[in-house]
């Protein structure tokens, strides 16, 4: 029966395709994750559904994101964000000993003196939630709809530099997108080019 | 002195300010770069052009970036400040280094730089002295990023033609100049497997450039195209060189893949600019991704700031075959050609084939090419039909994961009833298609040329019940393949099915070789009909695995309800046409419950599995791994996921088995199991470390340090007991880091 080994194969070949890829697209389910935040509690992406969620890795010894904090950019992103029921939720993936690596109290005072306004700051020093998403910058932004699905990543916006002025003038994907799904919209423009230092991960 | 000190700018002062509230005041920021201005010349010539490096004395350990920066970071960039008429060309990127900062991948320097630029100098260049300058902004990194602004100038004499000699930084000049990648003298090409996300790069150019190349790599001058960590795969063949890389995360395909090739011959590194245009497969492709503007390859936001300038020359403009892949669909198509000739022999074809050769040698000698080639057309109008059905299909599979439907139990069993079928088909209990194959009957008796090209229609249609299993294989490899590839063997297996009609029209008295029609082939129609059952038998097998005995349930109702539904067909077969309705929709009714029902037990029993699973084996993480072979001890991994069938065959026939349990205690061997079911990065690692796209992926460490080995895909009891045969010694902490 030589037709029943192609036809294996055929089968086999399919199972192994579908698995070829890995990393996070939008489009697709977006990983769900479980991590702690900065005041102890167990945040995972799955609690949130029905609410957009919106990914925030970040580092604040890195100058990319000092340019977003010390703007404003960020709070007034996640201040709206808030206002709608959005869920923000700021990644920190850098290991013990790594620039931008804090302690949950810390990680609150930075808030506090930022006058930042995540809804959790989550605390991922062994970059399990990083490397989940390929996060790669920071910052580096993901968006979640409330189906759980991915329809955001890259950049916050299209100005890839560290100077303050550029963020007036940029494009900020964030906003568009959030505003894209507000109106029930497809976002646009969905996956963007991320930009900033490199997150600083536990070296394996 | 030619060049000048750089004057040093307190750069972004925000940044630092910000910086130093947060953590203990820090000293006032030292540069880690030191700049200055060189000219290649000792004075600049009107009309001529000269050359100009900004240096970068980089900090031992630190970094700056390559045009494209690679997954994180930024490019240096020069803002000029010349005098009236001068004009800057952009920068010319030296040949750039990988910088690994795991598991991120960046492009760019160390060490001493030297950004090359020309500068033209105009005719009416007046005074003595001209100033130039430039504001350099870049950002240095080493585990932190700190972004730098300085700027640096440079005064020149002006003098006559012949008055300018080399300065004392000429011989630096030209040495940088040499590490400036040239256009290669050959052509790239890149072909795309959607499935897979992989990118295929050729580089073809005369075997001397290439041979004796140890180590390719690509740097893609545009984001998002192409992964940056995923490791390349390099293949040389002579005048060829292939590299196997990863998508980036647009999925996109551009029309030219343009960068960077470095190749290392005998320790040294030398780069290439290519622009690789998509080949044939490119098509493929589904839409990709919508993306950012300028976000794409050939990056707006970096190429306006400055382009590969000796990169200009684009080379291989045209899209260049790849030859490896050339041959072997030349041998897929061979094949195709092969298999449709001997589609001939079934028992839906031979007849007509034996009618036209009958109607050839009736008439007069030669003469009947015309009709001959009126076949084939009718014949090929079918199969590029088919092609494109499949085309379709595939493409819109793609979209939403064709895996996942072959994983379903439901696509199993429907499968299963069409195979049983089709065999009822053969076996004469039923029969389909018969108002078409008459509708096409008559058009197949209509006189002359149009005969004939419906006749190829109609024995491409007629063949069609009895030679799909035999065109699995074609299908199964042309499903696999780019659309024009698809499109090709499906019209390979065409031509090679109208060849004999064909060549008895071109010489009608080949028809003495052809066997009679007669009765035998009504009994290898019928004998034909086993194989068919036997599938449908196997794929009951396949699908009991999947869903256990409630599937299998289904699946036996579903054979006995289109069995009855074939059965009443037959008796209705003259009734009014109400009562031919009853039948088909009984069938249709049997087919669709028996697929939910399918389906309920096929998700039921994957949660039951999935439970037992995590009961039978430890649960794989790398640090266990790690662990385990840092002792010495013998680990047997399996990764697999739920949609895997061929890991839950493995796993139902040889790793459940009690044989094996019983092997692994013995020996010692832990038994990790990864589910890759969702996504985990530290199995997607593994896979990767030995060059898998996919599970399953069977591996044994045999302890005491001791390489592992890679088991076959498929498995039986026998040859795990044999794989993992070891001496399970426990050896101290070895070197060898396995995964």
């Amino acid at each position: 029966m030589s037709f029943l080994k192609p036809l294996a194969v055929l089968l086999a070949s399919v199972a192994m395709t579908a698995a070829a890829s890995a990393a996070p697209e939008v489009g697709k389910p977006a990983p769900d994750f479980s991590a702690t935040d900065s005041k102890g509690r167990t945040v995972k992406l799955s609690d949130y559904r029905g609410k957009t969620v919106v990914l925030e890795w970040t580092n604040d010894g890195c100058p990319y994101v000092q340019k977003h904090y010390s703007t404003n950019n960020i709070q007034s992103l996640q201040k709206d964000a808030a206002a709608k029921g959005i869920v923000w939720l700021s990644v920190i993936s850098s290991a013990p000993g790594e620039q931008g690596a804090v302690s949950g109290a810390e990680a609150d005072k930075l808030s506090e003196t930022r006058g930042a306004a995540p809804a959790a700051v989550l605390l991922d020093a062994e970059g399990k939630v990083g490397r989940l998403y390929d996060a790669r910058t920071t910052p580096h932004m993901f968006i979640v709809n409330g189906d759980g699905t991915l329809v955001y990543m890259g950049g916050i916006d299209d100005k890839p530099t560290v100077i303050p002025s550029d963020v007036k003038a940029a494009r900020n994907y964030v906003r568009a997108a959030l505003d894209d799904l507000a109106a029930g919209k497809p976002v646009a423009t969905p996956v963007t080019r991320p930009y900033g230092c490199s997150v600083k991960y536990k070296h394996s | 002195m030619i060049r000048w000190k750089s004057k040093s700018v307190p750069g972004l002062l925000m940044a630092c300010l910000v910086l130093a509230g947060l953590t203990a005041v820090e000293a006032a920021p030292r540069k880690h770069v030191e700049l200055d201005l060189l000219s290649e010349q000792t004075a600049v010539v009107p009309g001529q052009t000269v050359t100009v490096a900004v240096r970068e004395r980089i900090e031992p350990e630190w970094h700056t970036y390559w045009i494209n920066p690679g997954d994180s970071g930024e490019p240096t960039s020069i803002a000029w400040t010349l005098p009236q008429g001068f004009e800057a060309g952009p920068i010319q990127w030296p040949l750039p280094d990988v910088i690994p900062i795991t598991p991120l991948v960046d492009y760019g320097y160390s060490g001493d730089l030297l950004l090359l630029t020309d500068i033209v100098v105009p005719k009416d260049a007046a005074g003595d002295n001209v100033t130039l300058g430039a504001k350099v902004n870049y950002l240095v990194c080493k585990d932190i990023c700190v972004p730098e602004e300085s700027e640096v100038r440079l005064t020149l004499p002006v003098a006559a033609a012949g008055a300018a000699a080399p300065s004392e930084h000429a011989a630096a000049i030209a040495k940088a100049r040499a590490t400036v990648p040239v256009p290669l003298p050959g052509s790239a090409s890149y072909s795309v497997n959607a499935a897979k996300e992989e990118l295929r790069l050729t580089v073809s150019a005369d075997a001397s450039l290439l041979n004796g190349t140890t180590d390719a790599r690509f740097f893609p001058l545009g984001w998002g195209a192409v992964s940056n960590s995923a490791p390349q795969k390099m293949a040389l063949d002579g005048g060829k060189l292939t590299l196997d890389l990863k998508q980036g995360e647009t999925k996109e395909t551009p029309d030219k893949l343009e960068g960077v090739l470095a190749l290392t011959k005998g320790g040294e590194r030398k780069g290439y600019v290519i622009s690789a245009a998509r080949g044939p497969d490119g098509a493929a492709l589904g839409a990709p991704a919508k993306l950012a503007e300028g976000g794409g390859s050939g990056d707006g936001g970096i190429a306006e700031r400055a382009a590969p300038s000796a990169g200009e020359a684009v080379v291989g403009d045209r899209p260049a075959a790849d030859e490896g892949a050339v041959s072997s669909v030349a041998l897929a198509i061979l094949f195709a050609f092969l298999g449709g000739a001997i589609l001939n022999l079934m028992p839906c074809v031979f007849p007509v084939l034996a009618i036209k050769a009958l109607g050839f040698a009736k008439k007069a000698e030669g003469g009947h090419w015309q009709q001959g080639f009126a076949y084939l057309g009718g014949v090929l109008v079918c199969f590029a039909a088919l092609a494109a059905l499949l085309a379709v299909l595939r493409e819109g599979s793609a979209a939403f994961g064709w895996g996942f439907q072959f994983q379903s139990p439901a696509f199993v069993l429907a499968l299963a009833i069409l195979f049983f079928v089709m065999g009822l088909s053969l076996s004469g209990v039923v029969s389909f298609g018969g108002g078409l194959m008459s509708a096409g009957d008559s058009l197949a008796r209509k006189p002359g040329n149009a005969g004939y090209f419906f006749t190829g229609v109609l024995a491409a249609v007629a063949a069609t019940p009895c030679t799909a299993p035999f065109m699995g294989a074609a299908i199964g490899y042309a499903l696999t393949q780019p659309v024009a590839v698809l499109a090709a063997v499906m019209l390979g297996l065409g031509i090679g099915f109208a060849a004999p009609v064909v060549l008895l029209s071109l010489s009608p008295g080949l028809q003495h070789i052809l066997p009679k029609p007669g009765a035998w082939m009504e009994t290898l129609k019928q004998v034909l009909a086993f194989p068919l059952y036997a599938t449908a038998a196997w794929l009951v097998w396949v699908l009991s695995i999947q869903t256990g005995s409630d599937g299998v349930m289904a699946a036996a109702l579903a054979f006995v309800g289109v069995g009855f539904a074939a059965w009443l067909a037959g008796k209705t077969a003259y009734a009014p046409l109400r009562a031919k309705l009853v039948a088909p929709v009984l069938g249709v009714a049997a087919f669709a419950l028996s697929l939910s029902l399918a389906e309920t037990a096929g998700s039921v029993n994957m949660a039951a599995s999935a439970e037992k699973a995590a009961l039978s084996g430890e649960t794989f993480t790398k640090a266990r791994l790690d662990g385990l072979i840092a002792e010495g001890k013998p680990v047997f991994v399996n990764l697999t996921a739920a949609w895997c069938i061929t890991c839950k065959v493995n796993e139902r026939v040889a790793l459940k088995s009690e044989a094996v349990a019983d092997a692994f205690a013995k020996r010692g061997i832990t038994y990790l199991v990864g589910d890759w079911t969702s996504r985990n990065h530290e199995i997607t690692d593994l896979l990767h470390k030995f060059g898998r796209a996919g599970v399953p992926l069977y591996l044994f460490y045999p302890g005491g340090g001791a390489e592992p080995r890679v088991l076959p895909q498929l498995l039986t009891v026998g040859l795990v007991l044999d794989e993992t045969k070891t001496k399970a010694k426990v050896a101290g902490p070895s070197s060898n880091k396995g995964a």
